[in-house]
């Protein structure tokens, strides 16, 4: 310590080390970064550093994991379950990620507008939230996923639709506070319009609040589509996600449980990752509460 | 009073109808009928079939005769499974979800609450700590996940408990187990928030100056406070335990609500989707206006949130 930390002439403590800035990183925020940077990059590299995840090799049905060449074991068709994991978190990152972005999109715009009219154009807004909120989630996705035809972009649009009200509650929320705001009044008075304030003003004062909005929807996403996948209602052959494997994996779970257990294990700990990180921005959002 | 009743119930059943409506029409409107999947019927055979459901007619009357049904209570034939009502099947199906879900409910709820109010008022800091782990843990596991971790350790690694289907009391066990991990979750979470924000109310402090025993305020007055908003995440937890069902009863080869969901939209069977949506939403719609109902019960400044709040 006594290397680092100098005290200077008005008696407070500094630390002077070259990576400060690393250290300013709450360790909710790093530790999950780093985890979900991994996995990113397996699903990047992973099939081309693991062997081939489509060849089949019957001579090795079901090895158990561990093994110097096959990571995570193979499946029963022999099949490498490191790679075919790696190509599933394509898919399933893809789909939380992009729910996320049309969910976030939708929801800003829906709450930003409805904080500004306020009065009876609001009320009726946040009445059909409401509804969308009493509504069995899953089922509706189920119905409009089949309606726009299976496919990873009728899925993601499909989520997107039931993500979207989290985000705009919470934006409409900052709108009306900001609204409040002294320096809003200001613009105003200075002939500034509401629509002009709300563009030039109030999105930069929301992007922490977009970004943690963001941040909630996808493990919620990637929750979604897994389950529907392991139905047998989500992403169809070729494609193959998380969920998907999961499914295959609980066919084979009484011979070899680990096929089931390595995309389960991957869902469970990039969920942990992704609500940690959630966890740290909202704490650094809102010093208050923590 | 009555008027926020009567209001509620006003707003459930416009919902309802919304609910029915949407559902319809994306199903009319998907692409193929019913009738197409299987092999060839000659062209008179398909035109008798069609008439018997009225597919052969516009849209709008097709809408004219589900609404009139749906309001005399009938769901119609299903597509599939010919010579079957739809309410047949859901009657059949929906004491299982639902005794299932309730199970679940209250076993997860009430497993929460206590967790929640144990690491809010524990003055030792590593059972908050390990409590918060289990509690993100649970949030992070989904219920298909942890249903079939539960299969694999107790059915086929130990052999104590059957795998599937519903025939003794144990055969309930691990289902309920799982689907009550969301709910579990939740109770939890809210309850230790809401439990570490009421024990530093001034009126907490003094209810303990007075000399009243530690497990008392905790009980009595900790817990009571923190009911009310545990009340209110109800519906969503209801709505949790539907989705959790659609991939439980899978796991479990459970003939339940979520069960013939699934099969039915694969199979395109449209009365039997209608009626298990119309079903599950208006258990949903009926549990969210309980709940705003007891709510405005319970805390009176609660009552006329809605029109005027900020």
């Amino acid at each position: 310590m006594t290397g680092v930390a100098v005290i200077d002439s008005s008696g407070s403590v500094q630390r002077t080390s070259p990576t400060n800035w690393l250290a300013m990183i709450p360790p909710k925020i790093f530790w999950s970064g780093l985890f979900l940077g991994l996995v990113a990059l397996m699903a990047l590299l992973g099939p081309w550093v693991g062997p081939d995840p489509n060849m089949i090799d019957p001579d090795i049905p079901t090895i158990a994991p561990g093994a110097a060449e096959h990571w995570f074991g193979t499946d029963d068709l022999g099949r490498d379950l490191f790679s075919r994991v790696a190509v599933g978190a394509r898919i399933s990152l893809l789909i939380g990620i992009a729910t996320a972005l049309v969910a976030v999109v939708i929801g800003t715009l829906y709450g930003i507008v409805s904080a500004q009219f306020e009065g009876r154009v609001d009320t009726v807004m946040m009445r059909v939230i409401d509804v969308i909120y009493s509504l069995p989630g899953l089922m509706i996705v189920i119905l409009f996923s089949v309606f726009l035809g299976r496919g990873v972009l009728s899925l993601v649009l499909a989520l997107a639709l039931f993500s979207w009200p989290d985000t705009a509650r919470i934006i409409r929320g900052q709108v009306l506070a900001l609204k409040r705001e002294e320096f809003v009044e200001a613009v105003h008075s200075l002939g500034g319009s509401s629509w002009r304030i709300a563009g030039r003003h109030f999105l930069p004062n929301l992007v922490g609040l977009i970004i943690l909005t963001a941040t909630i929807t996808v493990p919620r996403a990637i929750l979604t589509e897994s389950t529907l996948s392991f139905i047998g209602l989500g992403v169809e052959p070729p494609l193959s996600s998380w969920g998907t494997l999961a499914s295959e994996g609980w066919q084979l779970v009484r011979i070899a449980p680990h096929v089931m257990l390595a995309p389960a294990l991957m869902i469970f700990t990039a969920m942990i990752a992704l609500n940690l990180l959630g966890d740290g921005l909202r704490e650094l959002l809102e010093p208050k509460k923590s | 009073m009555i008027q926020l009743v009567l209001k509620r119930l006003f707003t459930g059943i416009i919902t309802l109808w919304v609910v029915m409506s949407a559902t319809f029409f994306l199903l009319r409107f998907l692409p193929g009928g019913p009738f197409d999947a299987e092999r060839k019927l000659p062209p008179e055979i398909q035109a008798n079939i069609e008439a018997t459901y009225h597919l052969d007619e516009p849209v709008w009357v097709q809408y004219g005769y589900f609404l009139g049904d749906i309001v005399q209570g009938d769901l119609g034939p299903s597509f599939k499974y010919r010579s079957r009502r739809v309410n047949a099947i859901v009657a059949e199906s929906a004491g299982i979800s639902i005794l299932l879900g309730s199970l679940a409910l209250l076993i997860g709820t009430v497993l929460g609450v206590l967790a929640g109010t144990w690491a809010g008022v524990s003055k030792r800091p590593w059972v908050d700590g390990v409590l918060s782990i289990l509690g993100l843990s649970t949030l992070s596991l989904p219920s298909f996940i942890f249903g079939g971790l539960l299969v694999l350790v107790f059915a086929l690694h130990l052999g104590i408990l059957p795998a599937a289907t519903l025939q003794t009391p144990a055969h309930y066990v691990l289902p309920v187990v799982s689907l009550s991990l969301v709910p579990f979750a939740y109770a939890f979470l809210l309850v230790r928030t809401s439990v570490k924000e009421t024990k530093l109310q001034p009126f907490i402090l003094i209810k303990k100056s007075y000399g009243l025993p530690d497990g008392q305020v905790t009980y009595l007055h900790i817990l009571r406070n923190s009911f009310v908003p545990l009340l209110s995440i109800l519906g969503p937890l209801a709505a949790a335990i539907i989705t959790g069902s659609f991939a439980i009863e899978y796991i479990f080869a459970i003939p339940g609500m979520g069960k013939h969901f699934v099969t039915a939209v694969t199979n395109r069977d449209y009365t039997l989707v209608m009626g298990i949506t119309v079903v599950y939403s208006m258990l949903l719609i009926g549990f969210n206006t309980v709940s705003d109902i007891l709510y405005g019960l319970l805390d009176p400044r609660l009552r006329d949130v809605g029109e005027n709040s900020v």
